[in-house]
């Protein structure tokens, strides 16, 4: 049976991991490479780095962070954070990167989300939707939640299934940083909706809240800081939600 | 063997990996093109459409290097859709003959949840061989005789094979180089029956 997935997601700046971590075993906690293998090494199931460079200088350090991620760590990993174009997105796959995450440019020309699956496959376009209630509607934001694209979450979600994304990583504005639980509401909305698999992000704080988010229908559960501050650890929780019920990989 | 794109790099690196985690004296090369020498072990990766994957290998004229390779009772090793290759033909293709070394054909997935993606459990009837959770992407599975059959795994309520091995073939549905530890303790397994 297909295992439930826990996701790391690193935001990188210029190179380094953005959100303080504190790990006493690492040389430098703050490279995403050695951040990442340590993740790996625990037992984490797939990689998530976001770039949030905003420099003239992105696209050669994203390049190079995938190279040094391919080049030592061996399990899955995504590579997001204002990819605009196919151009960009298939360099990031050839030199290594499993999937890559698209977002804002994906809601200005969906035809990304096509083109790079037709040519990749569709595992490799993973569709980062950031979500949030509008007068009682779930509604699609861009440009790390500022902009507000009056598309409904509902019509949002159909058409990327059917241009052919591979999965779709949910993100609810109104639970991120909140450390109050997924938001089981959306996640569930969502998983009636569409069949391709939804990470779920945002709000994960202990780890009852994985739990909740796999049984409202994600296939995967993605945190950052629960991780960084170690205020989770990944084997604890593995084995917490497998006797609860719910597969997970749980290495020997 | 460095028919791209795809997963040729990570193999690569997982094999020369397992190479220097057991000591080994061996040399690890990228082949772009038939040599006149063979190797003791040939990885064929691939990931992708089988029809595309057959004509990568045919127009590098790799598929008769892989014929000398089995003829000269040298080990081949296909992975995700190089195990695909290794048999007779394909849904995906139709039409297209696959390289024939082992007796089947592919077929696509029941599920409607496709691709399989993920991390699942492989369970090997061969109890030196790792089981445990392995990384897979794909869409088509294999179809074959019981005794070609050397690992099964279950998705969605479908079982099928996720290792083959027959007339020194070998055959891996999942990535072993995208695994981690079991995916290591696998490639190193493999690579010193070599």
């Amino acid at each position: 049976m297909l295992a439930k997935r826990i996701i790391a997601c690193l935001d990188v700046k210029n190179g380094r991991v953005v959100k303080g971590t504190r790990f006493e075993n690492l040389r430098d906690s703050g490279d995403p490479v050695e951040l990442g293998e340590f993740y790996s090494e625990i037992g984490v199931d797939e990689l998530v780095f976001l770039d949030i460079t905003a420099s003239v200088e992105k696209r050669r350090t994203m390049l190079e962070l995938v190279e040094r991620v391919a080049e030592r760590i061996d399990i899955p990993f995504t590579v997001g954070g204002g990819i605009h174009d196919f151009e960009t997105a298939a360099e990031l796959i050839l030199r290594g990167a499993d999937k890559v995450s698209i977002n804002t440019a994906a809601v200005e020309d969906p035809s990304l989300i096509t083109r790079i699956a037709e040519t990749f496959g569709s595992q490799a376009v993973v569709v980062a939707v950031d979500a949030k209630r509008v007068d009682g509607k779930f509604v699609v934001f861009t440009y790390s939640g500022k902009k507000n694209t009056g598309i409904l979450l509902e019509d949002w979600v159909r058409e990327v299934e059917r241009r052919g994304a591979g999965e779709i990583l949910l993100t609810s504005i109104d639970h991120d940083g909140t450390k109050a639980g997924y938001d089981l509401e959306m996640i569930s909305f969502v998983r009636n909706l569409v069949n391709i698999p939804i990470i779920a992000s945002g709000g994960a704080g202990e780890m009852e809240h994985f739990l909740e988010a796999f049984k409202a229908g994600a296939d995967a559960a993605l945190a950052a800081s629960v991780f960084h501050f170690r205020e989770i650890d990944v084997r604890s929780l593995k084995e917490y939600l497998r006797r609860n019920g719910v597969n997970v990989r749980l290495e020997v | 063997m460095a028919v791209g794109p795809g997963n040729v790099m990570n193999l690569y690196r997982g094999v020369l990996r397992a190479v220097g985690e057991l000591g080994l004296e061996a040399e690890v090369e990228l082949v772009y093109e038939p040599k006149d020498a063979l190797f003791d072990g040939l990885f064929i990766p691939g990931v992708g459409h089988f029809g595309e994957g057959m004509k990568r290998l045919k127009e590098n004229r790799l598929d008769s290097y892989i014929r000398r390779h089995v003829a000269g009772g040298r080990k081949i090793v296909g992975v995700c859709l190089g195990m695909q290759l290794l048999f007779e033909k394909s849904e995906e293709a139709p039409g297209i003959e696959g390289l024939r070394l082992l007796e089947g054909e592919v077929v696509r997935l029941k599920s409607i949840r496709l691709p399989h993606m993920g991390w699942n459990e492989v369970v090997f009837k061969r109890k030196d061989l790792p089981n445990g959770y392995y990384y897979f992407v794909h869409s088509y599975r294999v179809v074959c005789d019981e005794e070609t059959v050397l690992g099964v795994t279950e998705y969605d309520g479908e079982i099928f094979p996720s290792a083959v091995s027959g007339n020194g073939v070998l055959g891996f549905q999942f990535h072993p180089e995208k695994s981690s530890k079991v995916g290591r303790e696998l490639l190193k397994r493999v690579i010193s029956c070599l």
